[in-house]
């Protein structure tokens, strides 16, 4: 795949090898560079547009509303997966969290603050072995309008894929 | 959105101004769901490099070209009246609100029709991304990945939907190049395009 993150805890020790080692003229790897802080934003608009073109593209993929809805998830898990990692690092200095209440609190807060800009509004359980995360108003439907053709189409479909990223990877 | 004058040519000032009023939202979650756009394409491509690259930038097109309406609603941007204008409003305005990205141009012709863009960083885009070996090796630069060539298709489209054709391509891209020299885009004038009437008159 064309995105990796690294494992490796990055330490000064790190960040003051990757600049030696650009002094000397080889590039460090990705693995050796330090970790971004995740501060960095870009428009909402360009956001918007980049998930109205990834939906359209697999729209001309799919056969089905639940196939698009599923090629959707499958997007979002390559999000999440990769957000455990780096939050695993930036957030909970590494601890894994064992417990499935512990992972669904890390969705719930960590995750969602990260990529969304605010915890979701609500997790509850709904059956015995059912949770239900709730996010009011779910940024990457913001712009979203379905067309009658779509049904009942919900691209939030990402984000619930971003949810199963993280847990499948924890 | 407050909307900002593209006036007394002062791009930089701007697109600051347009980027500060904009909405914002991570741009880890942007990174990562272009990069997993990326590699649905290379998947459904099969590997084929060109196909892909092919696809990013039809993609990039049809972002662009629907994207210059907003543009236009947020910036109150004044008709450009020179090629050079049409460059900087799209690098210096343009990239800078919708992606704070910061570039200059340079190595303009004679005749002022074609530009070096060069940018600082592609962060939004190549944070956290290495281009495995299977898509940058070989002689020939069309068959490595072009990563970030949805930002071309957009240039592209968006200059297109306001009538200026261009050419608009990667010569220096850290991801599959030497990483030392960064991202520079060339921006090259094809011609003027005039609004075609879809009946004869």
């Amino acid at each position: 795949s064309t995105c990796r993150i690294s494992c490796v805890l990055l330490t000064p020790h790190d960040a003051r090898r990757a600049r030696a080692m650009q002094r000397q003229g080889q590039t460090p790897s990705i693995v050796d560079r330090p970790l971004p802080k995740g501060r960095s934003e870009v428009s909402l608009s360009a956001f918007s547009f980049l998930f109205s073109e990834l939906v359209q593209y697999h729209r001309t993929r799919a056969s089905s509303i639940a196939e698009l809805e599923q090629k959707l998830s499958e997007a979002g898990e390559g999000v999440g997966s990769r957000m455990l990692e780096v939050l695993a690092h930036r957030e909970k200095s590494n601890r894994r969290e064992i417990r499935l209440q512990g992972i669904l609190q890390f969705i719930n807060t960590n995750v969602w603050r990260c990529l969304f800009g605010k915890v979701a509004d609500s997790l509850e359980i709904y059956n015995d072995d059912e949770y239900v995360l709730g996010d009011k108003s779910l940024v990457v439907n913001r712009y979203i309008s379905v067309p009658k053709d779509l049904g009942d189409l919900n691209c939030g479909a990402f984000a619930a894929g971003g949810g199963k990223g993280v847990l499948r990877d924890a | 959105a407050r909307s900002t004058r593209v006036g007394g040519r002062n791009p930089e000032l701007a697109g600051q101004a347009a980027w500060v009023a904009t909405e914002k939202v991570n741009a880890e979650l942007f990174t990562l769901t272009y990069g997993a756009l990326v590699r649905q394409v290379l998947h459904d491509c099969e590997d084929r490099v060109v196909e892909a690259n092919k696809k990013l930038d039809e993609m990039g097109h049809a972002m662009g070209c629907r994207l210059v309406e907003d543009f236009l609603a947020k910036t109150n941007a004044r008709k450009c009246l020179s090629f050079k204008e049409s460059a900087e409003t799209v690098a210096l305005v343009g990239f800078k609100m919708f992606l704070n990205l910061e570039c200059s141009l340079e190595n303009w012709n004679d005749d002022e029709t074609q530009c070096d863009v060069r940018f600082e960083h592609l962060d939004p885009f190549t944070a956290f991304v290495e281009v495995p070996d299977r898509y940058k090796s070989g002689d020939d630069e069309q068959s490595k990945l072009k990563y970030c060539q949805v930002l071309c298709g957009a240039a592209r489209g968006a200059l297109e939907s306001v009538g200026v054709r261009v050419e608009c391509h990667f010569v220096k891209d850290a991801l599959v190049g030497d990483p030392s020299e960064g991202f520079v885009m060339r921006l090259e004038f094809m011609e003027n395009v005039e609004d075609e009437y879809p009946f004869e008159d």
